[in-house]
């Protein structure tokens, strides 16, 4: 399991990078971050939405209501121009940082 | 069975009295949980569990609906839903306001004594507010206001000489204008005659053309611009148009003045507001006098105002006068005394300053605020007490799904409902009282709520401020109730808030007793004033203005036909009345040249001319010398001027009595003559003032009122008498007549206003203060009723119960006496400081008004406890 602060953290750039590869709803979205994560990545709904909204807000992501071939319709997210420029920018800090890191510890400090 | 669309349609109904949670946020919340449900299943599990996994992931709601309100505003402005967002917020807001009548009615003790309590205190601070208003708004009608000084003789002395305005105009290019102002009929009332119409006028004063450029005048009729730039003209207040001509144009015409000059109306203007501090009836042209055209240094009669040009200074202004004082003395060859000095005064200060207005002005506004105070104190305190019996409610009303924020605006939109209806009620009392307080304190003050741009941002400001200060703690206290704890033991929770109840109870009861020790203050101050030896007889005088130059020439014979009259013992003529003698000569001894003009090392004195008669008429003691002689052909003569003279001006020279008579003094000028008589000193001015050294000399000239004493019996018949000479032996004036006591007491009629208006204001905020403690007595008894009936059973009697219900709240009234005698105490020390002659603070004084305190407490609780003491044991055990 992840920290707190670096679950929310990464929160942004993960979502935008799963919907850079096709639009997507909630829970999919969810279950594709713990299959990518190997179950590490363990989100709940009501941190989940509430930052769709506010991305949606943004204007990063747009959404829209698709029926679903059994039960209720579905809110699908997908990624905006606006929205690919941020995840571009989140990217590039997210590479920094991880430099910096590895400079820091080396390559054989890295590997412990 | 399990029901998955069942159990997700409750689920969804707790979401859907959330307004964090649009339609669309729970349709995809729902969505999410099926698909995970619907996971759940594929991967083996039941349905229930399925979904009781699905709702653990989902997340507990409180911490759901606090992420899911960080965007909410956010999502609504991008939706362009404020609007419809707001709408939603005001129906909220109109549901707490119906649910707040709805308690409010529920309970309508608690109601009327906090909505009364409340508007009693919101009224007088009003009041308070508008007096004080009125107060600090004299003379502000000027346009000039800020750029008018007034010119001082020494550090106090109004009047000025002639030469000083005209001087300081030509010479310092910082005075834009100046207008001196000859308070003639100040001095001595002055006959003002059309045809048949005749007065006497004390507001008959003259003044420089220029007064128009300096004060702002409101014009009915004429221009200002001439009306007084020759001989021979005067202005007219609307009140003295109408009284000499009535409904005719008074304009163009003429009134005979004193011994029968012509003044031409040249100017009428509405009668001055009672916000100035300058009040005349009559403004005759300067040029008319002998003055106009006399520049002296040494005599001063005048009240001199200059308009300051806007980048002049005070001190700047004044430096320079200092400059062209000692050039002008030392060109004076000693007709200027050192002492002479000039300074300046802020229009504006004349009031408050130079009255000494101030110290109401701060007096009133600290019991204004103290008022407010108790009564914010006394809401707070009851609301807080209910907080107990409103525990069930908050509870039941949290376990059924309300937030924090939901109930302290409950609590909140309670608060305001009541005190807004405190308000009105406040605004219907202030409009009610408004005239007795103008009648009271002789002030024209207006409450116009709609119009005044004072009032109503004052009270909305107020209003908010009070519901936030006085509701905050209830609505936060009962808003943060646990609500398990509640439900329990509902009894104990009105504790929480008993130390800081108690901490307002001690606030108020020093306010009522600081309060109640300023009351008494102020009545013993006055009763000693009334009860003062004065050192004259005052009773039974009767006092006749003879002024006018014809009557004042006949006086003897006038004085004669009255003495005829058995009951009319004593009389004599004077220049001014007991109360009223401020006329101030220079006066040399011998030893210095008594006969030369300059006023070096004379010492001032108060010089009042009298006939011979004053000393039996007025009761004072002679204690060496004989007194005027009674010889009625005598004339004084420089050289032959008798003088009787108080004690404090023997004191000055160190005389003593008998040394004093026969020695030769001068009253400047040219009236050397001898002492003939020593008496013992009397209060010639209020008491406000130290007796000062005084002379009486006969002078016939100056005499202009004629005091008749009485025996006393049958005033009627003795009036009747005495107005028949008056017709007979002055026909075609008015009988007007003044008692010598009532004039002398008019001289504290400030200070009486003050003393009622602060009685009145110190009752109201007793009786708020005991409102409150009303309500808190109830509230201490509900509580305890249990305690109580265990205590009856056991065996405890009346009396032992009362003394439970009271000890505590004598506890704290003593804890009140102990923090507000200190202030009481210097508070009062400095008020009585204005009077030369005060009472002195004695310890009983502020003992007496902390048992009164108490025993108002007591009193006011004695019912609740009384009640709560006699009831049946059984009945309250029963209780819950």
């Amino acid at each position: 399991m992840f920290s707190k602060n670096l679950v929310a953290a990464s929160l942004q750039p993960i979502v935008l990078t799963i919907l850079s590869r096709g639009e997507a709803y909630g829970y999919e979205i969810m279950q594709r971050a713990l299959d990518l994560s190997d179950g590490q990545l363990k989100w709940t709904a009501g941190t989940l939405y509430p930052l769709m909204h506010r991305l949606e807000t943004k204007g990063f992501i747009v959404s829209l209501w698709r029926p679903s071939e059994s039960g209720p319709r579905r809110k699908y997210y997908r990624l905006t121009r606006k929205g690919e420029t941020a995840l571009a920018a989140d990217k590039k800090e997210w590479l920094d940082i991880h430099s910096i890191l590895m400079k820091l510890w080396g390559p054989e400090l890295a590997m412990t | 069975m399990f029901n998955l669309d069942a159990a997700i349609s409750t689920w969804r109904r707790s979401l859907e009295h959330n307004r964090i949670f649009l339609q669309e946020d729970i349709e995809e919340l729902e969505r999410h949980i099926r698909d995970h449900v619907q996971f759940g299943v594929e991967q083996g599990l039941d349905e229930k569990e399925a979904y009781r996994n699905a709702l653990r992931e989902v997340g507990d709601p409180l911490g759901m609906e606090d992420e899911y309100k960080k965007v909410f505003w956010e999502k609504v402005a991008s939706r362009q839903g404020l609007f419809k967002e707001l709408i939603w917020e005001l129906k909220m807001f109109a549901g707490y306001i119906r649910i707040a009548i709805r308690n409010l009615w529920r309970n309508k003790g608690y109601t009327s004594i906090n909505i009364l309590g409340l508007s009693a205190g919101l009224a007088c601070f009003l009041v308070i507010l508008l007096f004080v208003r009125d107060e600090m708004s004299f003379d502000q009608h000027n346009d000039n206001a800020d750029r008018i000084v007034r010119v001082l003789y020494g550090e106090r002395q109004v009047v000025t000489p002639t030469a000083v305005g005209p001087s300081l105009s030509r010479e310092f290019p910082e005075v834009e204008a100046f207008a001196r102002i000859y308070p003639y009929g100040m001095y001595r009332p002055t006959s003002v005659r059309k045809d048949s119409r005749m007065f006497e006028e004390s507001g008959f004063f003259y003044a420089d053309s220029t007064v128009f450029d300096v004060f702002t005048f409101e014009v009915i009729a004429g221009d200002p611009s001439i009306a007084l730039n020759r001989p021979g003209t005067v202005v007219l207040t609307e009140s003295s148009a109408i009284k000499y001509f009535g409904n005719e144009n008074p304009m163009g015409q003429t009134l005979s003045v004193g011994s029968g000059s012509e003044f031409e109306v040249t100017l009428v203007i509405r009668d001055l507001p009672l916000t100035s501090h300058l009040q005349f009836d009559f403004l005759a042209s300067f040029a008319s006098t002998s003055w106009a055209t006399r520049e002296i240094w040494n005599s001063a009669n005048f009240y001199t105002y200059l308009l300051l040009e806007r980048s002049a200074t005070l001190d700047n202004v004044k430096a320079k006068m200092d400059v062209l004082v000692n050039e002008r003395r030392a060109q004076s060859g000693g007709a200027i005394p050192e002492s002479f000095e000039l300074n300046l005064q802020k229009l504006t200060d004349i009031r408050l300053i130079h009255e000494g207005r101030m110290v109401f002005v701060y007096m009133f506004s600290a019991i204004g605020l103290l008022i407010l105070l108790v009564a914010c104190a006394n809401y707070t305190n009851l609301a807080t007490a209910r907080a107990a019996r409103r525990a069930r409610e908050v509870g039941i009303r949290k376990l059924s799904g309300a937030h924090r924020g939901q109930l302290s605006r409950q609590f909140f939109g309670e608060s305001a409902l009541l005190v807004f209806f405190a308000m009105a009620i406040a605004a219907l009392l202030v409009s009610l009282a408004i005239k007795p307080f103008n009648d009271l304190s002789g002030k024209a003050v207006l409450f116009e709520p709609l119009s005044d741009p004072l009032i109503l941002p004052v009270l909305f400001g107020l209003g908010i401020l009070i519901s936030l200060i006085a509701g905050s703690y209830p609505a936060l206290m009962l808003a943060s109730f646990e609500p398990a704890r509640v439900l329990k033991n509902s009894s104990r929770t009105g504790s929480g808030g008993f130390g800081f109840r108690r901490i307002l109870v001690v606030f108020q009861f020093s306010v009522t007793v600081f309060l109640l020790a300023g009351m008494m203050i102020v009545r013993f101050q006055l009763v000693h004033l009334q009860d003062k030896e004065l050192g004259f007889d005052k009773e039974n005088v009767l006092v006749l203005t003879i002024s006018d130059s014809q009557l004042r020439d006949s006086y003897q014979r006038l004085k004669a036909a009255f003495l005829q009259l058995p009951e009319v013992t004593d009389a004599s003529a004077v220049h001014s009345i007991p109360g009223y003698q401020f006329s101030g000569y220079g006066m040399k001894i011998e030893g210095q040249d008594l006969e030369a003009d300059d006023a070096n090392g004379a010492i001032l004195v108060s010089g009042i001319p009298a006939d011979q008669d004053v000393s039996t008429t007025l009761g004072l003691n002679i204690i060496a010398g004989n007194g005027f002689a009674d010889d009625p052909g005598y004339e004084a003569s420089n050289g032959s001027y008798r003088y009787l003279v108080n004690e404090s001006l023997i004191d000055e020279i160190e005389w003593d009595a008998e040394e004093a008579i026969g020695r030769r003094i001068n009253l400047m000028s040219n009236r050397v003559g001898q002492i003939v008589g020593v008496y013992k000193d009397y209060h010639y001015q209020s008491l406000h003032n130290d007796i000062g050294p005084q002379a009486l000399f006969i002078e016939p000239g100056q005499f202009s009122f004629l005091m008749l004493k009485t025996s006393g019996a049958s005033i009627s018949a003795t009036m009747a008498g005495i107005e028949t000479i008056w017709k007979d032996m002055a026909p075609g004036r008015a009988f007007v007549f003044k008692f010598l006591d009532d004039e002398f007491d008019a001289l504290y009629r400030s200070d009486r206003q003050i003393g009622t208006i602060v009685s009145i204001f110190s009752i109201l905020a007793v009786f708020i203060a005991c409102l409150g403690l009303l309500g808190l007595a109830s509230y201490s008894a509900e509580q305890r009723t249990k305690e109580i009936g265990i205590r009856k059973a056991m065996g405890a009697n009346v009396g032992q119960i009362f003394v439970l219900m009271t000890s505590e709240l004598a506890q704290l009234v003593i804890i009140s006496v102990a923090i507000s005698v200190p202030f009481a105490w210097y508070i009062m020390s400095r008020w009585l400081d204005n009077f030369a002659y005060r009472i002195d603070l004695a310890w009983w004084i502020f003992a007496l008004a902390g048992l009164t305190a108490l025993a108002l407490a007591v009193i006011t609780v004695t019912y609740q406890s009384v009640k709560a003491a006699m009831a049946d044991p059984i009945e309250s055990l029963r209780y819950e």
